[in-house]
């Protein structure tokens, strides 16, 4: 008897959330803004609100001249995902660069067909190295990303494009391969140039100019416990306005001119990731090779390179985990050694340029003092081959949330 | 009195573990490999609504399968849900007679980033681990780089289902 009243009792409350959902469909039928569709749905998980940020100080330090320190809320991304149903999501994420640069730094469909084989389309991150992808500020040392991610891959380096991703749970593999808008390399001027490579040639897929797709292309393995090892390749030509009205059989000249505005490029990168207990180390190599230089800087009288090449090596312990092995929070102090140089190798029409070939000490602590909470201090110790005996020097602190 | 069957009908569709075909595909060749060659049977466990007022977490139907075969004892299956960033994933825990974990084993994963997890190799550190302490995500059980949140949430959630395997151990239901 007693269970039949159970039953009944659930019964009742059952048709009482039935009624309750009834209605809630009804209403749902009138017309709902953004934000009230947000509110109905969180609660159904349908979206996911999140995001991330930090705010920097840095202070520079050189022999011969005083230097002002910087304060910047350098990001803050707002992420936004809606799930339409068990196979298709949309990830979005906003970005506000320095309190007044707004770019949408992602936004993709992913169409689940099964765990090893996802479509993906839209604005994507280019897999290459590590911090392109994973750039949260929990998930690094050091306030600043790496120097290498920013002069050789241009972080936050993404493009529109299409493409497929998956996970092989039995060979523990994750594969990317997609079809990408490349850089742009002229638009009237050249774009690129020898001390940072592509990096203004970015289109962040803000109605962005294509006159040849390019292919981005990542497998990471995770098959030994705490190691991740990944190689990334990346192959195409960077864009250019003059192919935009370019009569086929053009006799005119304009035809050789399009051609030199663009390069040829193939970038490659390995990267690895290992955590040990409280021991992590990290370190990354990304080469690449340019083609079509000498005509490109003859063009536009730029001064690209004809090759780069970057790597670091870091290693970091977390010292609280000497004292405590349940602690929460996490002191991790790091040393990180990086060589990037954006002139390795030139085409005769340009001077090789030793202020490109740098390197750059860095020592800190990351103190994540929550899961998604960080506080960092780091200080650096820069170098470069035409400054054989001097350096410069800086500073930083900051914090970094991810939520 | 018919109504009323009619609603415990319902009652036990609504709360009950709902595992798509792929992920039930994927739980019982997982169970194959487990026990090769031999004759496997498995079925719900029955928990009353009376025994499971008992307890002190919200027990949903179609979550724990006893499974039985020729040469080991009985073996459970927990199933259940862990979050990534934006979406959960199915997974199971099976469990030697002792309550020792004998594999865990990602069903359904629905996003595409954290996809990780469903390493064999990443999963057996929790083979042979019986006691949530033992656990400690990032000491005990290694992290995946790039998939941190959902190696947490798994993590986490199955020294959720280790005490409450344990706990349905001590009221005799399984």
């Amino acid at each position: 008897m007693g269970i039949k009243i159970l039953n009944l009792g659930i019964g009742m409350l059952l048709a009482g959330v039935l009624s309750a959902q009834t209605n809630n469909i009804d209403t749902t039928n009138q017309p709902l803004n953004s934000a009230q569709n947000v509110l109905n749905n969180s609660s159904g998980k349908k979206f996911t609100i999140g995001g991330y940020g930090e705010i920097h100080y840095n202070q520079g330090f050189n022999d011969t001249s005083s230097t002002n320190g910087k304060l910047d809320v350098h990001r803050m991304v707002l992420f936004l995902g809606y799930k339409f149903n068990n196979r298709v999501d949309f990830v979005t994420e906003v970005e506000f660069e320095h309190v007044k640069e707004v770019y949408v730094e992602q936004a993709f469909m992913n169409y689940r067909i099964n765990q090893a084989f996802n479509l993906k389309a839209g604005l994507m991150l280019i897999p290459m190295g590590i911090q392109n992808e994973y750039h949260e500020p929990t998930t690094f040392n050091g306030v600043e990303r790496t120097s290498i991610d920013g002069n050789i891959v241009p972080s936050t380096w993404r493009e529109i494009g299409i493409g497929f991703s998956g996970n092989l749970d039995n060979l523990s593999l994750k594969y990317q391969a997609y079809l990408v808008n490349g850089f742009l390399g002229y638009d009237g001027g050249g774009k690129f140039k020898g001390s940072n490579a592509f990096r203004s040639g970015r289109q962040k897929g803000a109605e962005s100019t294509i006159s040849s797709p390019n292919l981005s292309a990542k497998v990471d393995f995770y098959g030994i416990n705490g190691l991740k090892i990944g190689l990334a390749g990346y192959v195409g030509n960077s864009q250019s306005t003059l192919y935009d009205g370019l009569m086929n059989n053009d006799t005119t000249g304009l035809a050789e001119q399009a051609d030199s505005s663009v390069v040829g490029m193939a970038m490659v990168g390995i990267d690895l990731r290992y955590t040990y207990r409280a021991f992590e180390a990290r370190a990354q190599v990304i080469s690449t090779a340019v083609t079509n230089t000498k005509e490109y800087n003859t063009f536009t009288g730029k001064d690209l390179g004809a090759s780069m090449l970057g790597y670091y090596g870091e290693v970091g312990y977390d010292i609280i985990s000497l004292f405590k092995k349940e602690a929460t929070e996490r002191l991790v102090c790091f040393g990180r050694y990086e060589f990037w140089d954006t002139h390795a190798s030139v085409t005769s029409e340009t001077l090789k340029n030793a202020s490109y070939n740098r390197s750059a000490i860095t020592t800190g602590f990351s103190y994540h003092v929550a899961k998604g909470a960080v506080f960092k201090a780091d200080y650096q110790l820069f170098k470069n081959d035409a400054e054989e005996n001097a350096s410069s020097s800086q500073f930083n602190m900051g914090v970094g949330v991810w939520f | 009195m018919k109504n009323v069957w009619v609603i415990v009908i319902l009652s036990s569709t609504l709360f009950s573990f709902d595992l798509p075909k792929s992920g039930i595909k994927k739980m019982d060749k997982t169970l194959a490999k487990l026990w090769p060659e031999q004759i496997i049977s498995k079925h719900l466990v029955n928990i009353s609504n009376l025994e499971k007022a008992k307890l002190s977490f919200k027990l949903d139907d179609k979550t724990i399968y006893k499974v039985s075969n020729s040469s080991t004892s009985d073996s459970y299956i927990y199933l259940s849900k862990g979050f990534g960033k934006m979406n959960e994933f199915d997974y199971m825990v099976v469990f030697n007679k002792d309550l020792s974990i004998l594999k865990v084993k990602v069903l359904v994963y629905r996003e595409d980033q954290g996809g990780e997890i469903g390493s064999n190799r990443w999963l057996k550190q929790f083979s042979g681990k019986k006691d949530p302490k033992e656990m400690k995500f990032g000491h005990d059980i290694q992290n995946i780089s790039g998939a941190t949140m959902s190696a947490r949430s798994l993590t986490e959630d199955v020294k959720k289902v280790i005490k409450r395997m344990r706990e349905l151990r001590q009221k005799g239901i399984v």
